[in-house]
Parts: C-alpha cells; sequence; structure tokens
C-alpha cells in the first residue's frame, strides 16, 4: 500500500509541475484535462489517508500532537486551494465545454484565481512535502529503519 | 559527516536557485494577484496568455506588448505595421491571415469555440519544459527550507527539555 501511495505521490507531484505552465506540455488541451484527472488523484490520495483524518478531525481540540495539527491545518488548506484551482479552471476552460456550468463572475477574476491559486498550493505542496520528509525517506530507504 | 555537508551544499544551492526561480517567475507577485483585485490589468499583462519563449513570457515588458500600445499598434495600417515591426525584428503577421490561421487551428482541434471565441491561446504543441523546471526547483526550494526549519524546531525543542531535565 505504501509503494502505491508513493507512486500516487510521485504522480501528482510530477502532474502538478507539468500544469503550472499550459504551454510546456502539449498545450492547454493536455492542461484541462490533466487538471481535472489530478484532482480524481487528490481525492484518492486523501481518502488514502482517510483514517489519519478521521483519527485528527475527532481529536483536533482536544488530544492531537501539535505536528498533527500544523499537517492537518496544512491540509485543510491544500484542498481549499486545489478546490478553487478546479473551480477557476473550468471557469475558464477552453478546450472542454463547460459553459452550462454558468459558474459566473468575469473570466479575468477567474484567470487570476486560477493563476493566485495554483501558485499558493505548488508552495503549500512543497512544504508538505518537507513535512513529511521522513516517510519519503523510510519509502526510498534513504534512512535505516530503526529496528 | 561528508554526507551532511555534501547535502548541506546541495541544499543551499537548491535555495539559492529556488530564489533565483522565484524572481524569474514573479512567484510572489502572481500568488498575491487575487489579493490585489483593483491591480488585475497589470496581472493580464503578465499572465500566460500574452505567450513568449522560452520562460520570457513570465516578464512584464510594457515597451513591447503592453496593452494600450498594442491595442493602438493593431490599429496602424498594414504597410505601417509591417515597417514597424521589421524594424524590431518581429514576426510579420497581418490581420486576415492571423483569424484565419487561428480558425484553422481551432477547427483542427476540435474546439468547441465557446467563450473566448477561438482566440489564439493555443500556441504550445511542443513539449518545453524549461518553466517546469523552474517551478521544480522553487518546489523543491521549499520543501528543503521546510526541512530545515522542521529541524532546527525539533532541535530547540530537545535542547530545552535537555536543559529544564
Amino acid at each position: 500500500m505504501n509503494r502505491f501511495k508513493l507512486i500516487l505521490n510521485i504522480l501528482l507531484l510530477i502532474v502538478m509541475l507539468l500544469l503550472m505552465d499550459p504551454r510546456s506540455f502539449y498545450g492547454l488541451e493536455f492542461h484541462e484535462w490533466a487538471g481535472l484527472i489530478i484532482g480524481l488523484f487528490f481525492i484518492l490520495h486523501k481518502a488514502l489517508n482517510w483514517s489519519w483524518i478521521k483519527k485528527v478531525t475527532v481529536c483536533f481540540f482536544k488530544s492531537s500532537p501539535g505536528r498533527a495539527r500544523l499537517n492537518y491545518i496544512l491540509d485543510v488548506l491544500l484542498l481549499a486551494g486545489m478546490v478553487l484551482m478546479i473551480l477557476s479552471g473550468i471557469a475558464i476552460a477552453r478546450t472542454i465545454d463547460f459553459s452550462w456550468m454558468n459558474l459566473g463572475g468575469s473570466g479575468m477574476f477567474w484567470r487570476v484565481m486560477h493563476t493566485s491559486s495554483s501558485f499558493i498550493t505548488l508552495a503549500l505542496f512543497g512544504i508538505h512535502l518537507g513535512l513529511h520528509w521522513k516517510w519519503v525517506q523510510l519509502r526510498f530507504k534513504f534512512k535505516k529503519v530503526a529496528s | 559527516m561528508n554526507r551532511k555537508i555534501i547535502n548541506g551544499i546541495i541544499s543551499l544551492a537548491i535555495v539559492i536557485a529556488a530564489l533565483y526561480g522565484l524572481s524569474r517567475l514573479r512567484f510572489i507577485e502572481r500568488s498575491i494577484w487575487i489579493f490585489k483585485t483593483n491591480d488585475m490589468q497589470n496581472a493580464r499583462r503578465g499572465g500566460f496568455e500574452r505567450g513568449g519563449r522560452g520562460g520570457r513570457d513570465f516578464r512584464a515588458r510594457p515597451q513591447d506588448f503592453g496593452g494600450r500600445e498594442r491595442q493602438s499598434f493593431e490599429n496602424l495600417p498594414d504597410s505601417v505595421r509591417q515597417r514597424l515591426i521589421a524594424e524590431r525584428g518581429a514576426r510579420v503577421e497581418n490581420d486576415s491571415l492571423r483569424q484565419s490561421r487561428a480558425q484553422t487551428v481551432t477547427r483542427e482541434r476540435g474546439d468547441f469555440r465557446g467563450r473566448g471565441q477561438g482566440r489564439d491561446f493555443r500556441r504550445g504543441q511542443s513539449v518545453r519544459l524549461v518553466n517546469v523546471g523552474w517551478f521544480f526547483i522553487v518546489f523543491a526550494g521549499f520543501t528543503v527550507v521546510t526541512i530545515y526549519t522542521d529541524m532546527l524546531t525539533k532541535w530547540v525543542k530537545s535542547r530545552k527539555n535537555n536543559k529544564s531535565d
């Protein structure tokens, strides 16, 4: 399961980086479809860690350690960032027709929202990885597990 | 010990490169665009839709592509505009040609042509990963800074605990 999580996380990172510049990798069509798919991957990532989310949510104000609270707040911010990114992406989509969703607002507003939320979310992803670096080290066996 | 020194040097290099990447991508400025709603016109000029080559599209160059200047430039007669473009060494393209090409590209790609009416935003069919590389370095910079901040926090905590014992 851990290997699957690791592969999923690496895939998420690669796709996220490719999505940061719509012109970098096969244009806007790839950007929009991959943006939608990454949303599903993100939900899968959350689902795989559901037991941790449940545990911390229940004990957030009572007995959670500071570290778990920090991770939890960061995860909530990441979730908000992803939602804003996908929502604004849907609003400004050009190769997939989402006009039926009628999200309203000006194109400029959604564009600025899309850029800002994606940049902030990328920074949050970096911090998230930094806080989980030990887990990554263990998965890649950079560090020997204490027996 | 050697390994620690090598790790430290690599981390420092990543952080320095990330700082350069932050300014190159105008990362901070573009991250807070949403909080500066009054400044949206500027945001448009610096955005992805302006196009460009090899990472330069992230830098605002109002003297070349700025809003008002560009509009008045497009209103010039073709002959004058071509002469100006030739002087600047840029690509020459008249309105009719640009329009027909945008339509052809749109049709070829099967776009729905809804909002935006086929505005030419579809450049970038090839793989050009320069900017992706810079985003990766910035991302790695955030990760490295977090790892070392975390280590520092733990070290301070353990020192405090030792003192209290």
